[in-house]
């Protein structure tokens, strides 16, 4: 019986959604490139975006053989998937030259229902004409300068409306999710992340303060259409470092928050860090995964809070199921519980500069995990690194940075900052492989029903894995460090993987204070398609 | 230099450690003693003082470089300048600032103005008019009215707005352009408004039925009196 309602989260052909599904899996069920035959993938197109600056992070879509991939400062090209033709480009021409607290970066577009959806750098949301790349509608969430917020994550489609997060957990902002309707870009619904006066949760707030709160949305929601549920991760509440005037829990900060697709309204909401002050945004992608916990079959949602530690929650409920922690070198709590609770906080204190651990990069960045079905492994990057945090107050200026402190990058205690790639039990956290990396790992992971896993590094690296074992396969030099993610497709049978290549972004430019020569890694931004040599076919 | 100048701007660099530290260290900016980290390294480079100086005032066009005219003290800008001006070519940075308290020289506002941009407010005025560069351009330019009063704002007319019929759709809007063959407009049915691109042939347009009173209908007249006041002040600038 178990069998028959199996999950489906593959990704076959096409790569529809920014999450590979909905479900944000990041697996392809193409098995045509495999760990017997991976000898012989070698790069078939390159193409070049000519927006370089920020890298790229983008995760290209793949829909009937043509690719849409967007970039740092908002361009959107459509390519013909096989060979990299362009068939048509949009340029983006933000409303003014207003600065940009977070960017220029974009990580990705929506295709649904004959239009390609964007959030820009000036925090709009455009729809794009699939066939043309003409502009149909544009909203503008809010005025970037008085929000201190705009988008760089990709929006999600459910049904007829397109749903946007926005930056803006390191400025006095207050955070929120909103839809809009998909063909006429009319607001449709919007959930705040913090509660205004009389809605439950605002007594977590002191004073006024939920009224700069942070609580962003910075990254991209996953849905579950059997539960009619998103699944958006919220932010870290500012100031950052300082938690002075906001006394409470400060709802619904570093929470995973599950709202009716169609009007917004919260479900159900499961906070990881009551009171952050370490700025550990609880942001990532929520991995929708059914699998046995004891025995009995569960409807799981996975989320790596960006300290590293990871919560795995039930979907239909929020109640924890487990908690671990990806990462060996942490000081900022002592543990977490198998219930979630964290044990032993060590907050900064105003005035004092603190060796915090991991570093404000996170224990993981926002690059993001993949889930194999045929493993039943999840595959995730991890940071191994600290901080000395100098907590400071401050007064909130709306719009405006917000830290309430400042750090500096710290090799843990004893041993040179590196990273790793594990392979665990999603639901113990058990390690099955690790990979070390000389440097930070800050490219998304792919996994394929051919027993691979892919991701790149800040060499320009971008690598295979074998999945069973966490060999190394295979790798080839992109031309500049890898920040985005990887995708597979196929066309005409033919199946091709892909990466974005770039380097660029604010995790990478900490590199440097551990890692003086990384200053001088070169930037870029093209798309690099790999298949097998045809006659190897 | 002049030995007073030298002694002016030691001290200054002093105060421009303790700016430093509070506006342009934090997060992921330019780091402790501008070690570097969303934006460039600082330290060890070897700055022009008028080009720094333009830069912190005006920021960088099209990055994540604010300028800070306006929104900090002039003395502190310049002061800030000499501080980073130590951390350059050598000069040894000075020790970090003692941390500054809460409490200091957040800009004033008028109360018009925050309630203009009343970010708790759906349909704020500036959801749809843009005021001292911030907001959207939907509807007219405000900044220019010296004689403005609530009564104005609550009797507002709409002129220019009609009624469109698209793919079977009715909606309050506002033309903006024509050119090859497509028709834009701000599609008013609920605020922010949306900037439609159509193809002029489908669209059709009636008379307009929309009312500027329900769009400034979450304001009470004395906020409005307030609003007034601070357009007409805008007008005298
Ligand atoms: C939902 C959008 C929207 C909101 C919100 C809005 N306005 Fe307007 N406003 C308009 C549009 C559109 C027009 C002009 C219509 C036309 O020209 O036909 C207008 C016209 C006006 C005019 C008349 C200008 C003139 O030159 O005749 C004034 C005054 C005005 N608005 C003030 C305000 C104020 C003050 C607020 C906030 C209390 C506000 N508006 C809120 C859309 C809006």
């Amino acid at each position: 019986m178990c069998a028959a309602l199996a999950q489906d989260g593959g990704t076959r052909e096409n790569w529809p959604h920014y999450g590979g599904r909905e479900s944000a899996w990041r697996y392809s069920e193409l098995s045509q490139i495999n760990a017997t035959n991976i000898k012989r993938l070698v790069p078939v197109w390159t193409f070049q975006t000519g927006d370089y600056m920020g890298g790229l992070q983008s995760t290209p879509l793949v829909i009937d053989g043509v690719m849409y991939v967007s970039t740092s400062r908002n361009r959107v090209f459509a390519l013909d998937a096989a060979s990299g033709k362009e068939q048509w480009q949009y340029v983006y021409t933000p409303q003014d030259s207003a600065g940009l607290i977070y960017g220029p970066w974009n990580r990705g577009v929506a295709v649904a229902g004959g239009l390609v959806y964007m959030g820009t750098i000036d925090n709009h949301v455009v729809a794009l004409d699939q066939k043309t790349g003409r502009e149909t509608w544009k909203v503008n969430v809010e005025d970037m300068k008085q929000c201190g917020c705009n988008i760089t994550a990709a929006p999600l489609v459910v049904k007829d409306k397109v749903i946007v997060g926005v930056t803006g957990g390191d400025s006095a902002h207050r955070g929120y999710v909103t839809a809009y309707h998909a063909a006429t870009g009319r607001l449709a619904w919007r959930f705040w992340t913090i509660p205004g006066p009389g809605e439950p949760g605002h007594e977590t707030w002191e004073g006024d303060s939920w009224k700069h709160g942070g609580g962003s949305s910075w990254m991209t929601g996953s849905y579950d259409a059997a539960l009619n549920l998103v699944y958006w991760s919220i932010g870290n509440p500012a100031a950052d470092f300082w938690g002075g005037n906001r006394k409470g829990r400060n709802l619904y900060t570093d929470s995973v928050v599950a709202l009716d697709a169609d009007t917004g309204k919260l479900k159900w909401y499961h906070q990881q860090i009551p009171h952050d002050v370490w700025d550990f945004d609880t942001a990532y992608e929520n991995v929708l995964v059914d699998l046995p916990v004891k025995g009995a079959m569960r409807k799981l949602l996975i989320n790596v809070n960006k300290s590293g530690v990871t919560f795995v929650v039930d979907r239909t409920n929020g109640q924890v199921v487990n908690a671990f922690n990806l990462v060996k070198h942490f000081n900022w709590i002592k543990g977490v519980t198998e219930t979630g609770e964290l044990v032993g906080r060590n907050e900064p204190i105003v005035g004092q500069t603190m060796l915090i651990c991991p570093a404000i990069g996170g224990g993981r960045s926002w690059n993001h995990a993949a889930f194999s079905p045929k493993s039943k492994l999840f595959y995730t990057t991890a940071l191994e690194w600290c901080q000395n945090v100098t907590a400071q107050t401050e007064q909130a200026r709306e719009g405006e940075t917000y830290f309430g402190g400042a750090f500096v990058m710290k090799d843990p205690p004893g041993e040179k900052s590196y990273s790793h790639l594990d392979a665990i039990d999603p639901v113990t956290g058990k390690a099955a492989w690790t990979y070390r990396s000389k440097y930070p790992l800050l490219a998304s992971v792919l996994a394929t029903a051919g027993d691979l896993v892919f991701t790149g590094d800040p060499e320009g690296y971008f690598f295979a894995l074998d999945a069973r074992t966490g060999r190394k396969l295979w790798s080839h030099q992109t031309g500049s460090g890898n920040r985005g993610s990887s995708i597979s497709y196929a066309v005409n049978g033919r199946q091709f993987i892909a990466t974005p290549s770039g380097w660029g972004s604010a995790v990478a430019g900490l590199m440097a204070q551990l890692w003086p020569e990384a200053e001088h890694f070169r930037t870029g931004s093209s798309v690099v398609a790999y298949a097998l040599a045809e006659e190897s076919r | 230099m002049t030995a007073l100048l030298l002694i002016v701007s030691a001290a200054w660099a002093q105060d421009g450690a303790k700016v430093f530290q509070q506006s342009c260290a934090v997060g992921y900016c330019h780091g402790t003693a501008g070690s570097a980290n969303r934006a460039p390294r600082l330290a060890g480079r070897d700055f022009d003082r008028t080009y720094l100086l333009r830069v912190v005032e005006k920021g960088v066009p099209n990055t994540a470089m604010p300028g800070f005219q306006g929104k900090v003290k002039d003395e502190d800008l310049r002061a800030v300048v000499e501080y980073v001006l130590t951390l350059g070519g050598g000069a040894r940075p000075v020790a970090a600032a003692p941390v500054a308290a809460a409490g200091q020289a957040a800009p004033k506002n008028l109360p018009g103005k925050e309630l203009f941009f009343d970010p708790v407010r759906g349909t704020r005025c500036g959801t749809c008019h843009l005021v001292e560069g911030m907001g959207t351009a939907a509807g007219p330019n405000l900044a220019a009215k010296p004689d403005i009063t609530a009564g104005d704002i609550e009797r507002a007319r709409s002129p220019h707005v009609e009624t469109a019929t698209f793919a079977g759709d009715r909606f309050p809007a506002l033309v903006v352009s024509r050119k090859d063959g497509w028709v834009k407009l701000y599609d008013l049915t609920v605020a922010p408004p949306v900037l439609r691109t159509l193809p002029e042939g489908s669209v059709t347009f009636g008379p307009g039925t929309w009312a500027h009173g329900q769009a400034a209908g979450s304001y009470r007249s004395g906020e409005l009196e307030k609003i007034a006041e601070y357009l007409r002040s805008l007008a005298k600038q």
